[in-house]
């Protein structure tokens, strides 16, 4: 058996799908016998030039050994954690620091020509390339994101998908006429495409889980609901017990996710996992790895009228949202990702405890 | 002895079948391979592009590092697929060629918040200090003041953008070597083979238009209504603007001789111009551009119209009917579309085809480029030497502003950003 320490990158308040992986890694990973802990720093990107300031913090703990015992691996997870430094170090990427790659130059990047952003920006990619390289092994949770680290850093990595955090415990039941959306409130995972469309579809309302991590966030959708006098139609639930949310997940109509670029997204897949049909977008990333456009769920543009099209589609024809949802499940089951995915997973993570040195790397 | 090759990082869209910038360097980055090294960047990894290495954008730094590139050539235009360029012309100065200084918003947050102006003053006075973060400076107007002024050579694909950029910068990045130049780099344009005239039978209109009122629709559809004989309108028009034309074609009575064409590129419009007799292109406005469809109508021969306003001003008056929007507008293309019906319109229009041969053709505006590239390279070295100055001194005021977050002076006994942090950072930098 193994000593073991996950690294995790804490941001204060805020809950989201890197938290559920980190804990549902140490979870499965003790189950198998082996000595695991969990090592956090809180993350706070603000002012921008502390983002160097994280990755220095991270890059300067030797994790190879804590009050004379050995550390055998660790386990990096999103920036800056995979920063530490271990001779056993094998990463599960959730993401990198997405300002600098596949948001830059768009309206979720703060990194812009100001010649001090840009040579933050320079460091933290070559910091990236070493920090990553040096990784024994290397996967991601989708393919997008190991399509990223590909495509800026030019190393390949396997993709593991995280199975799903509550395992076999998904259900359905009679659906109602409301749409769900699950995931932190903040403009990136695009809230207001769904309260727009929510103007065009009479006959619907929305139930929204998750709480705002963006100043201001709250403020503007609450203004968006004003706007088209929704009020009466969409409720905020805030963060919900994971009763609650597989019970939300039974009822709803059809699951709202369509984030900009999005890593992976539990989201998609515990609503597969619970026979709902998935509305997402075009650029959604992540989630387009799992709906298929008429088949499990409804891929469209990312707009309120085409997602407004696809709901009313939903409302109007109960035995389509029943197939689309049924064709959902059948893949989470075929695909693994229910409880029995994690030895694939675990297997993989732990590689470099069976070579002699750092061995298992993926090709760069 | 041969002129040396040019080490080139050649950024545009690649992306569109409408962008202007891709099909612009579709025509000529197989002609400037030929002569120099080039390498493209975009906004996404290894596009496919003709004859030369290709690159993500964010790559272009290491590119750089790895082999100095001579020169940094922008092709910049309104849209979403450009934006990087928009970006990326803040980060190294070196040529842009601009298809448009009007753009339709105001860039994403960090672009129309940047420090340039700021910038530009510490290129020229290097004691000048670095932008105050917490004021972040706010563009106010979506046009290419910024793009303009971190430009040290700029090219124009018309005569008007070049005129206009004159009254839109008042500081801008320029060498010791020589003043700012600024000139026109004619668009290049694959010519369609002339095909004959369909029927006259039926008049054959092709027009492309959105339907505000800049874009003359109205003003068109009113002279095809008193139309004498029958007739037939291809409108291309924005996928967006589909129910609003449908509207615009009830309210003329055009409903059942007209048919809408969305995603319009310039091959297929090409094809459309074979069954065509007379090509339109009235949109009269400072945003936008009519190239590259316009000068295909023109090398098409088929009877071409345009607005006597913005681009459409710059063809000589010789190789296209113009129109001048007002009043008379109406008159005017009811006249164009009557002599249409009766003229020899192949003859008529071969002084436009000959336009389209001489001045844009791939081969000549390749060559004309490569001699601008050429002429500006040495210019272009002490810009962007005087550049990595700026760049160093930003890495060490970057350093400052963490040692100040480390609170490293308030503690100096323990001092940790000396002691753990500089190394840390230190290692990350010089990869």
């Amino acid at each position: 058996m193994a000593r073991i320490l996950v690294l995790g990158v804490k941001v204060p308040f805020t809950h989201g799908g890197q938290e559920v992986l980190v804990a549902s890694l140490v979870k499965k990973l003790r189950e198998r016998g082996h000595e695991v802990d969990q090592v956090e720093l809180p993350f706070n990107p603000l002012p921008k030039q502390n983002l160097l300031v994280q990755a220095a913090m991270w890059r300067s703990l030797d994790l190879e050994s804590f009050a004379g015992q050995k550390i055998d691996l660790v386990i990096a997870t999103k920036f800056p954690s995979y920063y530490a430094r271990h001779p056993k170090k094998s990463v599960w990427l959730v993401h990198q620091l997405r300002s600098i790659y596949d948001l830059h130059g768009t309206q979720f990047s703060d990194i812009g020509d100001d010649p001090r952003d840009e040579s933050m920006r320079r460091i933290l990619t070559d910091g990236d390339n070493v920090a990553l390289a040096e990784c024994a092994f290397r996967s991601c949770i989708s393919k997008n994101v190991a399509d990223r680290l590909k495509a800026f850093n030019g190393l390949s990595s396997e993709v593991l998908y995280p199975p799903l955090p509550l395992g076999d415990r998904y259900h359905s039941a009679a659906a109602e006429p409301s749409i769900l959306s699950v995931g932190r409130i903040c403009r990136i995972k695009r809230l207001d495409l769904m309260i727009n469309a929510l103007a065009l579809t009479p006959s619907l309302s929305l139930k929204v889980v998750g709480v705002a991590d963006e100043p201001g966030a709250m403020e503007y959708f609450t203004n968006v609901i004003k706007q088209h006098g929704l009020e009466q139609r969409v409720t905020f639930l805030g963060r919900v017990s994971d009763e609650d949310l597989l019970g939300l997940y039974s009822k709803a109509l059809g699951v709202f996710y369509a984030p900009y670029n999005e890593d992976y997204g539990y989201v998609t897949l515990e609503a597969m996992a619970s026979s709902r049909p998935v509305i997402t977008a075009t650029d959604s990333g992540g989630t387009l790895e799992f709906v298929r456009d008429g088949e499990n769920g409804f891929v469209v543009e990312p707009s309120p009228t085409a997602i407004a099209q696809a709901c009313n589609q939903l409302a109007a024809d109960s035995a389509l949202a029943a197939r689309l949802g049924a064709a959902g499940r059948k893949m989470i089951e075929e695909s693994g990702m229910l409880a029995a995915g994690w030895d694939a997973v675990i297997n993989g993570l732990l590689s470099p405890l069976n070579t002699s040195g750092a061995a298992r790397a993926v090709g760069a | 002895m041969a002129p040396r090759r040019l080490r080139i990082a050649f950024f545009s869209d690649f992306s569109g079948d409408n962008s202007l910038s891709a099909y612009c360097s579709r025509l000529l980055l197989p002609l400037l391979a030929t002569e120099h090294d080039v390498e493209a960047f975009a906004c996404s990894s290894g596009p496919d592009v003709p004859a030369v290495l290709s690159h993500h954008y964010l790559k272009a730094y290491q590119r750089h590092r790895h082999s100095p590139f001579d020169l940094f050539f922008y092709q910049l235009e309104d849209g979403r697929a450009s934006r990087f360029v928009r970006s990326s012309v803040g980060i190294v100065p070196g040529i842009t060629w601009f298809h448009d200084l009007f753009f339709q918003d105001l860039g994403p947050e960090a672009t129309h918040t940047s420090p340039w102006e700021n910038s530009v003053r510490q290129f020229y006075a290097p004691e000048t200090p670095f932008a105050d973060r917490s004021v972040a400076p706010h563009q106010l107007w979506p046009r290419a003041y910024r793009e303009l002024s971190l430009s040290p050579i700029s090219l124009f694909s018309s005569r008007w953008a070049l005129t206009e950029s004159k009254t839109m910068i008042s500081s801008r990045l320029e060498s010791e070597l020589g003043a700012h130049r600024s000139e026109v780099l004619p668009i290049p344009v694959a010519a369609p083979p002339v095909a004959p005239l369909p029927s006259r039978e039926t008049l054959r209109v092709s027009a492309i238009s959105g339907t505000g009122l800049e874009s003359r629709a109205h003003k068109l559809l009113a002279a095809l209504q008193g139309l004498k004989g029958t007739w037939h309108l291809n409108w291309v028009v924005a996928p967006q603007e589909v129910a609003a034309a449908e509207t615009m074609l009830r309210e003329f009575n055009a409903g059942g001789r007209a048919t809408l064409i969305t995603n319009c590129s310039p091959t297929s419009w090409s094809d459309l111009l074979a069954s065509s007799h007379v090509a339109l292109h009235l949109r009269s406005s400072c945003f936008g551009h009519l190239a590259p469809f316009v000068h295909l109508s023109l090398a098409s021969g088929r009877l071409t119209a345009v607005s006597d306003m913005a681009q459409g001003e710059d063809l000589p008056d010789a190789v296209v009917c113009k129109v001048t929007p007002g009043i008379s507008e109406g008159a005017q293309l009811s006249a164009i579309l009557e002599a249409a019906r009766s003229m020899d319109i192949l003859r008529a229009t071969e002084p436009a085809r000959a336009h389209i041969a001489s001045a844009h053709s791939p081969k000549l505006i390749a060559a004309r480029l490569s001699t601008v590239l050429r002429s500006a390279a040495p210019q272009l070295a002490c810009v962007m030497q005087r550049w990595d100055t700026l760049y160093s001194a930003a890495e060490a005021e970057l350093m400052r502003e963490v040692e100040s977050l480390m609170g490293a002076e308030a503690d100096a006994g323990l001092d940790p950003f000396s002691r753990i942090m500089k190394p840390a950072i230190a290692e990350l930098a010089t990869r």
